[in-house]
């Protein structure tokens, strides 16, 4: 198995080609392995490449772009083939699993680098055994996006409370217009909408020793909540995933929509759109939480070009290059440092511009109610209703966003008609044994 | 050996050499695979025996996938048998502009999955959806979109996947269609033949072999089929569309295990074997009644 594993890597680096041809010629390469699609950014990144090779002569990066669907089997497929990766940039969940698993290599030196620990905001590295091994380039939280003139025709402000919310969507939702562009799929999306609603109802789907603890009437309550707004979303919400719900908003189908970077694109192509949509943070119940997530930088331990690869990571959270990103994308790219957030206070990026007050009043602050569930197992408080940090990373996040048996609850809930805390009990022990399998097989 | 012989094997063993590496070899990592416990980001792997199988087989979902694979494998081939053979028929007939209508019936063909299942998908969107609109503004008694119902997404993903293939079923039948003797028609109408005795008594036995063959290929391929209801449904609304090769993609992908998934794939490796099988008797039987 390991002569085939060995041709299998082989193929794969031969069909690098320009790597191949770089390698002949002595220069260190990385291959940066981004799920960034977007032109305009990935525009960006060629830049930052041709910034790299200039500043550091005798190296290339090789730019590897795949969708956020695809990214997990690429890096799997690297994996099994043994062939070496270099920088990643991938989920939370995943990022935490291949860290626990001993896939990466410590980051330590590239933070120092970048200002220490210290310098970076709340919930950017990734903490195993007290080594930071991978950095959150997109810490987006998920906003509640409204359309001003819906609810000021209706005489409706802004909601903040589930209640709130549930009778903005009700007074608002027609045969036209969605008052709620939730997605009811079996899918990531739904799970961590309804995962966000289960925080906001006190509750969590793993303990501090991560076990599953969703078997709980919070839990209940909150997916049973989740279902009654489906009723407020599209008759095919049930198959809606991420795309979706913003299509929907941009479309003026829906009058609101919760998520986190979904006027980026619009800001870019239709400013004028923009003038007519608030954003709010994301509703409370019975304590306020939001997710934070993103997409993480990583460096695997078996690059043949561990240093290079560690240069590039500094290289493209620099201040300067920081800004570039998040001035093109402000949600999905807030900044990782202290020092990249003022550099973008005076950024004369448009998008900024346009986003004004709101980026640094409303949007970037959600992230102080976000919560990591992935860097912070345990730390929402299910007794005190608070949010705490605990630096212990839950490897099985990725569990719960890929098996969706939470999501698969609430859609019984709303579309079976089923009795929610059966539904919720099932999707707990469900969840507990796919964890159980998930442990055993992990390293 | 003969010279010749040995020249001759000597030219087959590149051949060889790629059938082994490219079928022979994969099949066997797969079913090792299905015996180890080994998870999606590690190469290294434990033997478990049979306990793979057994986590598939009393897996929640399985019985569900299952039936829904059958569902939708058979479900897809009826359908497009059934726009196949009668647009065949069609083309079998001289009619202006016969020829590039003949190419206009590939089209679906030759359009890859994803821009098929995505295109249906918008022109269903709730959001954007021509049909959709139309549906809603008409008033049918159906969903204006399937593919978020419970009772129609079944029959939505059979839908694209059919209209996707039927230019298959198309060419298939119009190929066997030219051979069949006109002598026999001609015959048939001396003796006072209706059209559907000459359809029945004439067409139908002489596409039976071909279609027996095109239908194992095509439940094949259907029944292995991941694209379509992966992109339009992604296995729901409530596993309403869930089939095997989606589970097999939950468990390697979703569960991280290649194990398990390995193991589904060697039990629907041998559903089609035995299904293969059953059509190849029964393509054997035909044939013995035409000899």
């Amino acid at each position: 198995m390991k002569v085939a594993s060995r041709y299998c890597a082989l193929a794969l680096f031969g069909l690098g080609l320009t790597a191949g041809g770089a390698y002949a010629q002595g220069i260190e390469v990385v291959r940066y392995l981004s799920q960034e699609t977007d032109p305009a950014v990935v525009r960006i990144q060629r830049a930052w490449v041709d910034g790299f090779i200039e500043a550091n002569p005798g190296t290339d990066v090789v730019l590897e772009s795949a969708p956020a669907g695809v990214i997990n089997q690429r890096i799997a497929t690297y994996v099994q083939a043994g062939a070496p990766l270099d920088v990643v940039h991938s989920d939370p969940g995943t990022a935490a699993r291949l860290a626990v698993e001993g896939l990466l290599a410590p980051l330590d030196d590239v933070v120092e680098a970048l200002g220490g620990r210290d310098a970076f905001l709340n919930n950017r590295l990734l903490i195993v055994n007290d080594h930071v091994y991978a950095i959150n380039q997109a810490a987006t939280s998920p906003q509640l996006f409204y359309r001003k003139d819906l609810f000021e025709a209706a005489g409706i402000a802004p909601p903040t409370t589930w209640a709130e919310v549930r009778a903005a969507a009700k007074a608002l939702h027609s045969d036209d217009v969605i008052g709620i562009a939730l997605a009811g799929g079996e899918n990531r999306m739904t799970t961590i909408m309804a995962g966000t609603m289960l925080w906001q109802n006190c509750h969590d789907f793993f303990d501090g020793d991560l076990n599953v603890i969703l078997d709980h009437s919070n839990a209940v309550e909150a997916a049973a909540h989740y279902a009654d707004m489906l009723q407020f979303s599209a008759p095919d919400a049930a198959a809606w995933a991420f795309n979706e719900p913003p299509e929907a908003f941009w479309s003026g189908r829906a009058a609101m929509v919760i998520h986190w970077h979904a006027l980026d694109l619009m800001m870019r192509q239709n400013p004028a759109m923009v003038e007519n949509i608030g954003i709010a943070p994301v509703t409370a119940n019975k304590m306020r939480a939001t997710q934070t997530g993103g997409r993480y930088v990583a460096l695997f331990a078996n690059s043949t070009t561990l240093e290079t690869g560690k240069d590039w990571i500094e290289y493209i959270f620099t201040p300067e290059n920081a800004a570039d990103l998040t001035g093109m994308s402000p949600l999905l790219y807030p900044p990782a440092t202290s020092a990249a957030m003022e550099a973008l206070r005076s950024s004369d990026a448009p998008t900024v511009a346009a986003y004004g007050d709101l980026l640094f009043d409303t949007v970037y602050p959600a992230a102080v109610d976000g919560y990591s569930e992935i860097l912070h197992a345990g730390g929402l408080d299910t007794e005190t209703c608070e949010l705490k940090t605990t630096g212990v990373v839950n490897p099985f996040t990725s569990v719960v966003w890929n098996s969706n048996l939470y999501a698969r609850a609430v859609q019984k809930i709303a579309y079976e008609g089923a009795d929610p805390a059966e539904a919720v009990a099932e999707a707990a022990k469900l969840l507990a044994e796919r964890v159980e399998e998930a442990r055993s097989e992990m390293k | 050996m003969t010279r010749d012989r040995k020249v001759g094997l000597i030219l087959l063993v590149p051949l060889i050499v790629l059938v082994l590496g490219l079928t022979v070899y994969p099949i066997i990592q797969v079913i090792s695979l299905a015996f180890q416990q080994q998870g999606l980001y590690s190469q290294e792997s434990t033997f478990v025996g049979l306990k793979n199988f057994a986590s598939v087989v009393n897996h929640e979902g399985f019985n569900r996938s299952l039936s829904n694979t059958f569902v939708f494998a058979f479900g897809s081939l009826a359908l497009q048998m059934g726009i196949g053979l009668p647009i065949a028929l069609l083309l079998n007939k001289e009619f202006p502009l016969r020829t590039p209508i003949r190419g206009v019936m590939l089209f679906s063909y030759l359009v890859p999955y994803v821009v098929a299942a995505m295109t249906w998908k918008f022109m269903f969107s709730d959001s954007t959806g021509i049909i959709n609109y139309w549906i809603r503004w008409s008033g049918l008694p159906i969903p204006a979109s399937p593919f978020g119902s419970l009772d129609w997404a079944m029959v939505g993903v059979i839908f694209v996947n059919a209209w996707k293939n039927f230019p298959f079923m198309v060419i298939v039948f119009l190929a066997q269609l030219q051979t069949i003797d006109r002598q026999l028609y001609e015959a048939a109408s001396v003796d006072g033949a209706t059209a559907w005795q000459k359809f029945y008594k004439i067409t139908l036995p002489s596409l039976l072999p071909i279609m027996l063959v095109v239908g194992m290929l095509r439940t094949i391929w259907n029944f292995n089929n991941f694209e379509v209801v992966f992109l339009l449904t992604q296995g729901g609304p409530i596993g309403r569309t869930e089939t095997l090769p989606l589970y097999i993609y939950r468990f390697v992908f979703g569960d991280f295990s290649l194990g398990r998934g390995a193991a589904l794939a060697v039990i629907v490796f041998f559903i089609l074997l035995v299904m293969s099988v059953i059509y190849w008797r029964l393509y054997e039987r035909t044939q013995g009644r035409f000899k």
